[in-house]
């Protein structure tokens, strides 16, 4: 079996498909499957909210803050790992919506102009910020909040704009899942090429409508919709933009969709057109977003240890002060913009110089348009580092829902799960290491395989001198990966 | 009903910010100086006019602030005038909180909380002097 990658990215593999499993397949093709999961979603939100408004004010006995910060991300980079983009398929946020447009249809599309990931790239690196800044992992009352305003601004723009506007364009979560699932096993995809070839009424796209009665003026009714985020299947090309939202399987007239076994991260080797994205090699704004995934799995594993306590306290002494705003401010702008800026030019620059191009007018162009096209290659290793994060925060703290659950229910009066048990926790530091590890080094294979596949691409006979600089970036970053990782962590700053 | 289950529910939630000290203040001092790993706790306990007060079934929770903590305990022994001790195992480093519970002589409960920050890891060698925590908290 050959691993090499097709054109379009669809290396030969096990057939296995989650629509052909027993009871899986039966539930994933209902109709109502995802508004399912929708609700027992929204449900547990709507839980969360109250407890964190209203239960314990300690983040280490409140559900709220338990069940987002250690299990539902750990839970989310587990989904990915193992299956695909499992949260956005459950999504909560798009029930209210639905509830929405029953009473009223937006008609705007989303503007042209915005039509890239800039403000879901900001929003992400906001995202990041304000969960150092606000300390959110400690405070019941502000994850609650934060629940709440990510409802909000769901329904706000998906109540002004057309299709899935919120999830392509604005949901940071959204957009880290984009770039994670890059990596996972399972995607969307036509189970038979030839099949489409021969569709004429592009359902998956278009959606489905019901025939109009013979002498009817009026315009057909939608009675099943396509893609909302825009994704032509014959010519989707991996996960990115893809929610697992299946309409496309309740779509298609001809039952050819299929959520198939694939090889991670064959996406980010091959550079085919893809339907509602074009070339990743165009799309500056996505690169952006996958270098900012990476560099800010880095800085959000800084933020738990020690070092950056020490270097906080300096930059608070140097700069004469104590403001949590500006000294955070400061080390995310160096983190998520400065640093990945010098490290990825400089890497693009010296690979371009190396592999044989002579230094000429447009060279910094040049350099753009490698940087551009290279720095898709640290999806792995930022999948890797934040897996390895959340992965020890869920793993060390696995059983610690028990005593939390127990001292919910005595709170309201319920004694059947009896006294809280707080001293269970989970696996041991010393037993999450390897696993951390693991997911390092797992990420640094992939950022190798997928640069030597990219080098080869572009490069040919020059494959290696372009292939070094670029395997010598991946190296420092899973150095440092592992170093951060190795330093005992350390919890600050939540009295202020 | 769901009324009823709101008011219970905010009911209970409130309950969970009242005062709980019984005008109890516990004044704490480790030894060595807080750091992971294990340390020797001293608590004194005054009343509201600052005297010594005789309390009974004093424990400790040493825990931290963020999700997926779990909580150190610790029995306190009775060195008698309100002084007790105990020994604590912090297991990471960063801000920790401390809860001193028990009753006072006339049977009622007691909640302190007190900040002890800064608890850092050791080098090795390090041998770290007796510090008071900074200041009983409520």
């Amino acid at each position: 079996m050959s691993l090499r990658p097709s054109p379009h990215g669809h290396t030969a593999l096990p057939r296995l498909d989650w629509l052909r499993l027993p009871l899986i397949g039966g539930f994933l093709r209902w109709k109502h499957a995802r508004l399912g999961m929708q609700s027992v979603m929204a449900v547990l939100a709507a839980l969360l909210v109250v407890e964190g408004l209203f239960g314990p004010e300690l983040a280490p006995k409140n559900l709220s803050t338990l069940l987002v910060w250690v299990y539902w991300r750990g839970a989310l980079v587990l989904g990915l790992l193992l299956l695909g983009n499992v949260f956005c398929m459950g999504c909560p946020l798009m029930l209210p919506r639905e509830l929405f447009r029953r009473i009223r249809e937006p008609r705007r599309t989303w503007p042209r102009v915005l039509r890239r990931k800039w403000i879901g790239l900001g929003l992400f690196a906001l995202a990041l910020f304000t969960y150092e800044w606000l300390d959110l992992w400690a405070s019941p009352a502000a994850t609650a909040w934060a629940i709440i305003a990510y409802f909000a601004a769901a329904l706000f723009v998906d109540a002004l704009f057309r299709g899935a506007s919120f999830c392509k364009w604005v949901c940071p979560v959204g957009q880290f899942n984009f770039i994670a699932s890059t990596l996972s096993p399972f995607e969307v995809k036509a189970r038979d090429h030839t099949v489409c070839q021969s569709c004429t009424t592009k359902d998956c796209i278009k959606g489905t409508f019901e025939a109009p009665a013979a002498a009817s003026t009026t315009a057909p009714r939608r009675v099943q919709r396509g893609c909302e985020l825009d994704l032509f299947l014959p010519a989707k090309v991996g996960n990115i933009d893809c929610t697992f939202c299946l309409d496309c399987v309740h779509a298609c007239p001809e039952d050819n969709v299929a959520v198939a076994l694939r090889l991670p991260a064959e996406e980010l080797r091959v550079d085919p057109m893809r339907s509602g994205l074009g070339r990743l090699s165009n799309r500056s704004d996505l690169a952006a977003l996958t270098v900012v995934f990476a560099f800010g799995a880095l800085l959000n594993a800084f933020g738990m240890v020690g070092p950056v306590y020490a270097l906080q306290r300096c930059m608070a002494a140097r700069l004469g002060t104590e403001s949590d705003f500006v000294i955070l401010g400061i080390l995310f702008v160096l983190g998520l913009a400065v640093l990945p800026l010098i490290t990825v030019g400089a890497t693009a620059w010296l690979a371009d110089r190396k592999s044989g191009q002579e230094p000429q007018a447009g060279a910094l162009a040049r350099a753009f348009s490698h940087a551009r096209r290279f720095s898709f290659t640290l999806a792995p290793l930022g999948f890797g580092v934040w897996l390895a994060h959340y992965c020890f925060h869920f793993l060390t703290g696995l059983w610690t829902f028990i005593p939390v659950a127990q001292h919910a229910a005595e709170r309201h009066g319920l004694s059947g799960l009896g006294r809280p048990q707080w001293g269970l926790g989970g696996l041991h530091e010393a037993w999450v290491w390897p696993i951390e590890v693991g997911f390092v080094l797992f990420g640094l294979i992939g950022s190798l395989a997928v640069t030597w596949s990219l080098a080869e691409r572009d490069f040919g006979v020059h494959r290696a001198r372009a292939f070094r600089p670029w395997a010598g970036l991946h190296l420092v970053y899973a150095c440092t990966a592992l170093w951060l990782l190795a330093q005992p962590m350390e919890m600050r700053g939540t009295f202020l | 009903m769901l009324l009823a289950s709101g008011a219970a529910w905010l009911t209970g939630a409130c309950s969970d910010s009242t005062d709980r000290t019984q005008g109890i203040r516990a004044a704490l001092r480790f030894e060595p100086a807080p750091h992971v790993g294990t340390v020797h706790c001293t608590v004194a306990l005054t009343d509201a006019s600052g005297d010594l007060a005789a309390c009974t079934d004093v424990e400790l929770e040493a825990t931290m602030n963020h999700a997926g903590m779990v909580p150190v305990f610790a029995s306190a022994h009775p060195e008698g005038d309100g002084v007790f001790t105990s020994t604590l195992e912090f297991t990471m480093g960063g801000d920790w909180i401390l809860f001193v519970r028990g009753k006072t002589d006339d049977g009622r409960a007691f909640e302190t909380v007190s900040d002890v920050p800064g608890v850092r890891h050791l080098p090795k060698t390090a041998a770290p002097d007796s510090v008071p925590a900074p200041g009983p908290g409520e």
